[in-house]
């Protein structure tokens, strides 16, 4: 999320191409969809374990969501279509970190 | 004045040479990961393959043999055979990386995929190596990735705080929640990126290529001793630009865009498109480097003509060798392996297989007979043996160290 959070950061300020970000965006894309696989393989134990995973799938859920638009504004050149998930991205973000640090 | 050109375009050459995908690869991973605090492990690296590059060239340049058809002579066929091997597999693996960084940068500038830009690049490298000369394809790729320089100039523009850097650098510890076997791994592969094998074959063979003699022993110090410790700064650099852009938001380096980002967030447009020339030039360099170390391996192993300046008629097994260990490579990343994971194991089979490769060269720098007044004075060969101690200890941590760590998570 951080990565593409950055990208998105030099869209907004006019310091890259269309080319790169693409392939940045798509790749932080990937990450998060490979995050998501990997933790939904995982069988819970309990049933503490179950509502923790509906968190946490559901955190990732809409990260790979926004991402997903993000990478597709970026496939379309479309600037503001970046920018304007910004907002959406560090939101997702701060919720993930504040997940980490409850679970330690 | 011309002799002055040639040594400067040696000496520049040496440092855009220095830095391939591995180097990329893996001081960006360190610089996201641990900040400054493995950054002495440059240091080491540097000066350990200034003294073997150093040995190898001056070997070259006096017997006017390359180093591994002394090593078959001078240890025999059991002992050159067993660095064949290895070599040859680690080689095989760089080349593949190489291959697949040339691929990852057209990426970058073009956003079709590197699968795509495989079959190609791959082909580009063959028609390189059969159609340019040595010293051009030498100097073009090497003064091509000297624009991997805007690492340097992105990390000034950052602003460090210098301080707080040199404190690092010079007090390195084991960043919390980094364990111990971790960071070792890491200072392996750093060291494996930095004394990669294929540089001491590419330079020894190419110094017999170039007709060096004893007259060109002061172009190869100049070249190793000014060349190689500029590239290993242009590789503090890479790790500079995500220490301190990466590690504050715990970002993790797993491809070749995000080795880019902090640069391209410091210097924009202008930025990237030196970087994506200086990640073409390297690695496409690099790729002509291990293909070529590939062909001049074996062939000087199994006593056959070889050698890019000798016309493919009369060497045809080493041209063979060279198309073969292209596409293989080429097939190997085209199944679609992570190409970051092919380089990092490649960095850690390359320290695996370090003391084949400078053991040997140590003992011929040594041997009056091949080396006819110019053998090692005791500086060097103080060296040499502080390094192979070191060399050893790095072969015997690297696979240990890659299953305890499951390399480096």
């Amino acid at each position: 999320m951080e990565t593409a959070r950055l990208g998105v950061d030099a869209v907004a300020r006019d310091r890259t191409t269309g080319p790169y970000v693409s392939v940045l965006l798509g790749q932080a894309e990937e990450q998060a969809t490979s995050v998501q696989s990997t933790f939904d393989s995982v069988q819970p134990p309990n049933e503490d374990a179950d509502r923790l995973r509906d968190e946490v799938d559901g955190l990732l859920t809409q990260a790979v969501s926004v991402l997903g638009d993000v990478r597709i504004a970026a496939r379309r050149g479309d600037t503001d279509g970046i920018t304007g998930r910004g907002p959406a991205l560090a939101d997702i973000s701060k919720r993930l970190s504040d997940l980490e640090d409850r679970l330690g | 004045m011309k002799r002055f050109v040639a040594v400067t375009l040696g000496i520049l050459t040496a440092i855009g040479g220095f830095v391939d995908i591995g180097d990329l690869v893996a001081n960006a991973e360190v610089g996201a990961r641990f900040g400054f605090d493995l950054a002495w492990v440059v240091g080491v690296g540097v000066i350990g393959i200034c003294v073997f590059a150093e040995m190898a060239g001056r070997v070259a340049a006096v017997s006017t043999r390359p180093v591994f058809d002394l090593v078959r002579e001078r240890l025999g066929a059991r002992a050159a055979l067993a660095n064949l091997l290895a070599s040859s597999f680690v080689n095989f693996l760089t080349l593949a990386a190489e291959v697949a960084g040339i691929a990852l940068a057209l990426e970058l500038a073009s956003s079709v995929s590197y699968l795509l830009w495989i079959p190609f690049t791959s082909l580009a490298v063959w028609l390189v190596i059969w159609r340019v000369r040595f010293e051009t394809m030498e100097r073009i790729f090497g003064l091509a990735g000297l624009s991997l320089v805007a690492f340097a100039v992105g990390f000034w523009r950052l602003g460090p705080d210098w301080g707080s850097v040199f404190h690092s650098v010079s007090h390195p510890v084991v960043p919390s929640g980094e364990g111990h076997a971790t960071y070792l791994f890491y200072a392996v592969s750093l060291f494996g990126a930095a004394m990669t094998p294929y540089e001491v074959f590419f330079f020894s063979s190419g110094a017999v290529e170039e007709r060096w003699t004893t007259d060109d022993l002061n172009v190869n110090r100049a070249n190793v001793l000014i060349g190689f410790p500029l590239g290993g700064i242009l590789s503090l650099s890479i790790m500079g630009t995500t220490a301190l852009v990466l590690l504050p938001r715990g970002i993790t380096v797993d491809n070749l865009a995000q080795v880019a980002l902090p640069t391209v967030l410091a210097l924009g447009k202008l930025g990237l498109a030196f970087l994506l020339i200086g990640f073409f030039a390297a690695t496409f360099g690099a790729a002509l480097e291990t293909a070529l170390s590939s062909g001049y391996i074996i062939s000087q192993f199994f006593g056959w003509q070889w050698g890019k300046m000798v016309r493919p008629v009369d060497a045809p097994r080493f041209h063979a060798v060279v198309l073969v260990s292209l596409v293989l490579g080429a097939m190997l990343v085209l199944t679609s392996v992570d190409p970051i994971k092919v380089t990092e194991y490649s960095l850690v089979l390359s320290a695996l297989a370090l003391p084949l490769t400078y053991f040997p060269i140590l003992v011929i720098a040594n041997d009056p007979d091949y080396m006819h007044g110019r053998t090692n004075g005791r500086v060097a060969n103080a060296l040499g043996s502080i390094f192979l101690i070191i060399v050893l200890v790095a072969s015997a941590a690297a696979i240990p160290l890659m299953i305890v760590t499951k390399a480096g998570q």
